[in-house]
C-alpha cells in the first residue's frame, strides 16, 4: 500500500467503517510508515479534540426558553393578527382619526411622558364599538384544588361609547358554566348545571344596575384605561413606560398604584393602535416575587359581533326565575344575619312538609311552585330533626351562611335522615332585605 | 429520537409547535459550537442561538429541504450573529469574529470552534453532525442522504482543513515521495 492509499482509507480507519482486508492492508503500512502512523496520530488527536469540545456543548437546555418564546410569540403574532383585520374594517373616518392619532403618539411618545401615551390611548378607545376578551384567572383554588378559570368576555358599545350589550361565559364557578348576559334593562344569568335533580338549567333575570361592574374580573378596555388615565392624573399610580423595542412589540405600562398595595398591573398596548392588547395581574408573594394572578387578552375589537351571542339558547323547561316581577325569599328586618338564615331554611322545610310548593318556591330562589312539585313530589319531607349553628359560607366569592340541617324524609318506602347545609344569602339588587336559600338542599 | 429533522418540521408545519423541541435538543450543540467559534463569547453565543431558533420556528415555512435543517438554521445564525454584531458595535461591545480568526480564551477551545465555523458547509455539517451531534457515519449519511464513503472523504478533507488552521497539517509532499 501506498502512502496516498493509506491516508485516503485512514478516517474509514480510525472510524472502524474499512472491511477486515482493508483494516490490515492500513495497519500493516502504519507498522511500517512512520509518516503515516504520524498522520494516522494527528487525525486521532483532532478527533479527540472534537470530541472533547463538543461535551461542553451538552445540555445548554435551550430547548424551555426557545419553546416558552415561541408560546409567547404565537400568542402576539395571533392578536396581532386580529387587530390587522381589524383595521382593514375601519371606517375611513375612523382610519384617518387612528392615523392622526398615531403621528401624535409617535411625536408624543419620544418626550418618554406616559400620561401622554395613556392619552392617546384613552382617545383611541373612544372609536372601539365592540370587543371580545379572554381572561385566565390563575391557580384559584376552589374545591379543595388549584384551577386556572379561562372566561371571555363580550361587549357592544353605543354611539356614546356606553356599553349596549355584554356577554361573559363563565365556564367554571361555583353555580357550574355560568353565561352572564347583560343588558340596559336586565342581567340574565344562565346557569345551565343549576335547575334541581331535574337538572335542566337555572335562567335568572334581575333587573340591571347600570354599568356591569359586578361582572368580576372584566371592565370594558375603555373603563381600564380610563380609570388608569385617573389615577395616574390623581397621583395614585406610579407608572413605568417602556418603550417598543420592534416595530411589533406593545408599549409597556408597569403600574403600581398606591391604593392597592402589593398588586401590579402591566398594561400592554399596541404601538399601532394605541389599544389596550392585554392587561397581567400580578400579585406580591411572600417571598418578595410578584407573581401573575390573572391575564386578559383583548382578541379582538370592532371585529362584527354575532348577534346570537346575546341571545341565551334556554330550553324550554329550564327553571326562570324574573326577581324583577317574583318576590322571593323572606325579609331579613330586624333579625341577624344567622336569624334570617335559620328563619329561611326552617320555613323551607316546613313548607316541604305541608307540601306548599309555591312558598317552598319562593323560598328557594324564587323557584316556580310546578317545578318545586316535580322536584319534591317523590321525597316525602316528614319532619325537622335539627337546624344547626349558621356558618359562614365557605366558598370564597359566594357569600351568605351555610345551615346545617338534618331532615327526616321517606323515598320508595324508605325512611332516611337527609343531613346537609342550606346555602342561605341576600337575593340580590332587586331585593337587597330578602334572604333566599341558594343551594344545598 | 426516533423522528428525523424533516418529520420534525413537518409535525410544526401541521400545526404541532411542540415537535420544534426535538428540533432544539438536536441541534443545539452544533449551533452553538458553530456560534461559538462565530462570536467567541458563550454568553452571547447562547443568546444569538435563543434568538435564531425562535425566528427559525417562524420561518419554518420556507424552508426547502427540511434534511438540510442544519445548515438552514446556521444561515440564520450567521445573519442573527451579524445583526447582533452590527448593533453591539456601535457601543463598541462586540466586533464578529471571521471564521478561523485566532483568539482563543482560557478555557473554551475557540480556535477548534472558529475553525469548524470557517469549513464550507459541506463539510461543517459532517463534522457538527458526527461530533457535536454524536451520530455515527453510517447515520451522518442517512440524515443528509449521502453514501457512507462520501462521509468519511468530506470528514478526512475537513480533518485536513483543521488541521491547516490549527496547525500540524499533513506534509502531502513528504507523504507522496515517502513510499
Amino acid at each position: 500500500m501506498k502512502c496516498v492509499e493509506c491516508v485516503e482509507q485512514l478516517t474509514g480507519y480510525v472510524e472502524g467503517l474499512s472491511d477486515e482486508m482493508s483494516r490490515q492492508a492500513v495497519q500493516a503500512h502504519l507498522d511500517s510508515c512512520d509518516a503515516c502512523r504520524a498522520e494516522a496520530e494527528a487525525i486521532a488527536g483532532l478527533r479527540v479534540r472534537l470530541q472533547t469540545n463538543a461535551g461542553r456543548f451538552a445540555d445548554a437546555g435551550l430547548s424551555a426558553p426557545v419553546m416558552d418564546r415561541i408560546r409567547r410569540q404565537q400568542a402576539k403574532v395571533r392578536r396581532h393578527g386580529m387587530l390587522w383585520r381589524y383595521k382593514g374594517r375601519l371606517s375611513a373616518a375612523v382610519a384617518a382619526a387612528a392615523l392622526v392619532a398615531a403621528v401624535v403618539f409617535a411625536i408624543l411618545s419620544r418626550t418618554g411622558t406616559t400620561a401622554y401615551a395613556l392619552e392617546q390611548t384613552v382617545e383611541a378607545s373612544k372609536a372601539v364599538r365592540s370587543v371580545h376578551m379572554r381572561q385566565v384567572l390563575l391557580d384559584v383554588e376552589w374545591g379543595g384544588r388549584k384551577w386556572n378559570m379561562h372566561n371571555e368576555f363580550w361587549a357592544q358599545f353605543g354611539e356614546d361609547g356606553k356599553p349596549v350589550r355584554v356577554r361573559v361565559n363563565y365556564p367554571l364557578t361555583n353555580d357550574g358554566h355560568k353565561v352572564v348576559l347583560w343588558e340596559k334593562d336586565k342581567v340574565s344569568v344562565w346557569m345551565k348545571d343549576k335547575g334541581g335533580s331535574a337538572g335542566t338549567g337555572a335562567l335568572l333575570i334581575t333587573p340591571s344596575g347600570g354599568v356591569p361592574n359586578w361582572i368580576e374580573g372584566f371592565s370594558d378596555p375603555k373603563a381600564i384605561v380610563d380609570e388608569l388615565y385617573e389615577a395616574q392624573s390623581g397621583g395614585k399610580a406610579f407608572i413605568e413606560k417602556e418603550e417598543p423595542v420592534t416595530q411589533w412589540a406593545p408599549v409597556r405600562l408597569t403600574v403600581t398604584r398606591s391604593d392597592s398595595l402589593g398588586v401590579r398591573k402591566v398594561y400592554l398596548i399596541d404601538p399601532k393602535t394605541k389599544l389596550l392588547e392585554q392587561l397581567d395581574t400580578y400579585r406580591l408573594q411572600s417571598g418578595g416575587d410578584y407573581k401573575l394572578v390573572s391575564s386578559m387578552i383583548v382578541s379582538d375589537y370592532n371585529e362584527p359581533v354575532d348577534p346570537r351571542l346575546f341571545v341565551l339558547d334556554v330550553p324550554e323547561d329550564a327553571v326562570r326565575v324574573d326577581e324583577r316581577t317574583q318576590v322571593i325569599g323572606l325579609p331579613k328586618g330586624s333579625l341577624t344575619d344567622k336569624e334570617i338564615a335559620t328563619k329561611v331554611t326552617r320555613e323551607f322545610f316546613e313548607a316541604l312538609i305541608a307540601r306548599d310548593y309555591e312558598k317552598a318556591g319562593q323560598l328557594l330562589s324564587g323557584t316556580p311552585a310546578d317545578r318545586m312539585e316535580r322536584m319534591f313530589k317523590d321525597t316525602k319531607y316528614v319532619r325537622i330533626i335539627s337546624l344547626g349553628e349558621p356558618a359562614p359560607q365557605p366558598e370564597p366569592g359566594v357569600g351568605g351562611l351555610v345551615v346545617p340541617y338534618e331532615v327526616e324524609v321517606e323515598e320508595g318506602g324508605q325512611t332516611t335522615v337527609k343531613k346537609y347545609q342550606a346555602a342561605v344569602r341576600p337575593v340580590g339588587p332587586a331585593q337587597p332585605d330578602r334572604w333566599t336559600i341558594h343551594g344545598g338542599i | 429520537m426516533p423522528v428525523t429533522d424533516k418529520e420534525c418540521v413537518r409535525l410544526c408545519l401541521d400545526g404541532h409547535p411542540e415537535a420544534f423541541r426535538h428540533l432544539v435538543e438536536r441541534h443545539e450543540p452544533a449551533l452553538l459550537a458553530y456560534l461559538g467559534g462565530l462570536l467567541r463569547d458563550e454568553d452571547l453565543a447562547l443568546e444569538v442561538a435563543q434568538e435564531t431558533f425562535v425566528r427559525s420556528f417562524f420561518a419554518l415555512g420556507g424552508l426547502r429541504k427540511p434534511e438540510s435543517f442544519l445548515s438552514w438554521l446556521i444561515g440564520i445564525a450567521t445573519r442573527v450573529a451579524r445583526e447582533g454584531a452590527r448593533t453591539r458595535r456601535k457601543d463598541g461591545a462586540l466586533i464578529l469574529q471571521e471564521p478561523g480568526q485566532g483568539g482563543a480564551g482560557p478555557s473554551r477551545d475557540y480556535d477548534l470552534d472558529s475553525a469548524v465555523a470557517a469549513l464550507p458547509e459541506p463539510y461543517r455539517d459532517v463534522v457538527l453532525l458526527r461530533f457535536y451531534e454524536g451520530l455515527s457515519c453510517a447515520e451522518v449519511a442517512e440524515r443528509i442522504h449521502v453514501p457512507v464513503g462520501t462521509v468519511t472523504k468530506r470528514l478526512s478533507r475537513a480533518y485536513e482543513m483543521l488541521r491547516k488552521v490549527l496547525g500540524n497539517a499533513p506534509v502531502r509532499g513528504d507523504l507522496e515521495v515517502h513510499k
